[in-house]
């Protein structure tokens, strides 16, 4: 009969060819902290210290390059919502019809608002015509309509720019050829916005189409059997059948779109550059304007990164919570 | 392996990726330019882990989460200890995982503009700030404009359909498996 010990050695004398690494004993305890503190330290560098920083920073009168100055508690806050491009709101009750309503947080939601929601309807009407497709040109169609996705947003821009370019754009030779009168792309506050909004459509719908086509696909063809012996109306399969299974792909699509569409940056900047005036300045633009381009307010900006961290984790993250990405 | 409080955990990387880069770049500037690195491709390097850790966490995250536990479970009844397990059981059967993780953080990272238009001047442009530069504002050369801006996207586009089947795990950082 073999003994413990016996066990135990032959155990050793395997282990004794094999590279160091696969030697060691280590604890279970011991090991969860050595597989985590690489990235729990490098991720706390990068989030918490800049966050409790920037809290820091929007107490104080604050310069980029000269750094810090005298403590002025709120007083960055109270700056910035007095400052008209950041929120602007005029209004006279005499002439309840002309009020003014801007400044990057109105352009903000606007923005945000529409894009959004435009990607989202287009995006579940392009997958389910991409569902409906036949074996042969699924493959296909799917990798053309993901083609917009992958290009570098610079690309995008630049190449949009290119198109509604007044002397020599594409796009105003096509719609001039079929007897349009091409409109000013980026002269007029509403049709800059207009602008930039369709570039942003045509740029992220394919994210929203690739995951409401892979929530298609796993909906089970059965359901849709059942509905049809029921003699269910079309209408009725989509509402009963279709959006049940697609509805946790919508929210995670919206929750990723959303979170880009506050950062968005190269596509607004380089096709209007904030403007005209600054009609398209987002908070993400009107931040780095503030901070990085001119007298390098590092306070102000510190204060409207911590609205915009607010805005944006909040609302994203109690999407993910209601639908349970976690499980 | 049970980690304390792994839910909070998970939340809180999964919002590193959700706060804008830009509020995140000011203060981690400020402190560049303390250290003495100021602008440059050392600073831009770092902070391009805020984009491309959390990611890479949570697409990795859902291939492991995938695997049933009793595969470790059986490799460690036959001698393996738990390192040996994750090295010969676990890293394989997540390799395709973990490798479009990669390639997805490449795509971000390389496509990314907002850190590099301040952090990197003349000669340490990436590409997507060279590009954009290269737009003059009276006079602009669309051959060669033509030229970066093909070199600029055929990274992604060919990575990207190497890993087309990973692709939406990899944008929804593995909230969906396509």
């Amino acid at each position: 009969m073999l003994g413990l010990s016996a066990v135990s050695e032959r155990y050793r004398k395997r282990r004794d060819g094999q590279p160091l690494l696969n030697r060691l004993e280590v604890s279970d305890s011991t090991l969860r902290w050595i597989f985590m503190l690489p990235s729990i330290a490098v991720l706390a560098f990068i989030s918490i210290f800049p966050l409790v920083r920037a809290v820091w920073m929007s107490l104080h009168d604050w310069n980029l390059t000269s750094g810090k100055g005298a403590f002025v508690g709120f007083g960055n806050y109270a700056r910035l919502l007095n400052d008209p491009e950041f929120f602007r709101f005029e209004f006279d009750p005499s002439q309840p019809l002309e009020f003014v309503l801007s400044g990057s947080v109105v352009h903000q939601a606007v923005y945000t608002g529409f894009s959004v929601t435009i990607q989202l309807v287009l995006g579940v009407a392009l997958a389910m015509y991409l569902f409906s497709l036949s074996e042969r040109w699924q493959p296909i169609f799917r990798t053309i309509f993901v083609l917009p996705m992958l290009v570098t947003p610079i690309a995008t821009a630049l190449m949009w720019r290119l198109m509604i370019d007044g002397s020599i754009g594409v796009l105003n030779f096509m719609l001039e050829a079929v007897g349009i009168a091409p409109p000013a792309w980026t002269s007029s506050p509403v049709m800059a916005m207009v602008t930039v909004i369709m570039v942003s459509v045509w740029q992220w719908t394919p994210l929203v189409i690739l995951i409401v086509f892979a929530g298609l696909l796993s909906i089970p063809e059965s359901r849709y059997e059942a509905a049809r012996v029921d003699g269910a109306p079309r209408w009725a399969i989509f509402r009963h059948v279709t959006l049940p299974g697609i509805k946790y792909m919508i929210a995670i699509a919206l929750v990723f779109r959303l979170m880009r569409s506050f950062r968005a940056f190269p596509i607004i900047e380089t096709i209007t550059s904030h403007g005209p005036g600054t009609s398209t300045q987002i908070m993400n633009i009107q931040l780095y304007r503030t901070v990085f381009v001119g007298t390098g307010d590092a306070g102000l900006g510190a204060a409207l990164g911590i609205v915009l961290i607010v805005l944006t984790v909040g609302i994203c993250m109690s999407i993910v919570r209601r639908v349970g990405m976690m499980q | 392996m049970d980690v304390p409080r792994k839910t909070d955990v998970g939340f809180w990387i999964l919002s590193t990726r959700m706060a804008p880069p830009l509020a995140i770049l000011i203060p981690l500037v400020g402190f560049y330019f303390t250290v003495g690195i100021g602008q440059g491709l050392v600073g831009l390097t770092v902070t391009h882990l805020l984009i491309t850790l959390p990611l890479i966490i949570w697409i990795v995250k859902g291939f492991i989460d995938e695997l049933p536990d009793s595969l470790e479970e059986s490799a460690m009844v036959d001698g393996c200890n738990r390192i040996q397990a994750l090295r010969t059981v676990v890293f394989p059967l997540v390799a395709p995982g973990v490798a479009a993780a990669a390639f997805i953080a490449f795509i971000f990272s390389w496509n990314n503009y907002v850190l590099a238009l301040y952090l990197t001047t003349g000669a340490s442009s990436t590409l997507p700030i060279a590009v954009s530069n290269s737009v003059g504002t009276y006079s602009i050369q669309w051959g060669q404009l033509g030229a970066a801006v093909i070199v600029t996207i055929l990274p992604p586009i060919v990575l990207s359909l190497l890993i087309r089947n990973y692709l939406v795990a990899g944008m929804t950082m593995g909230a969906v498996k396509g």
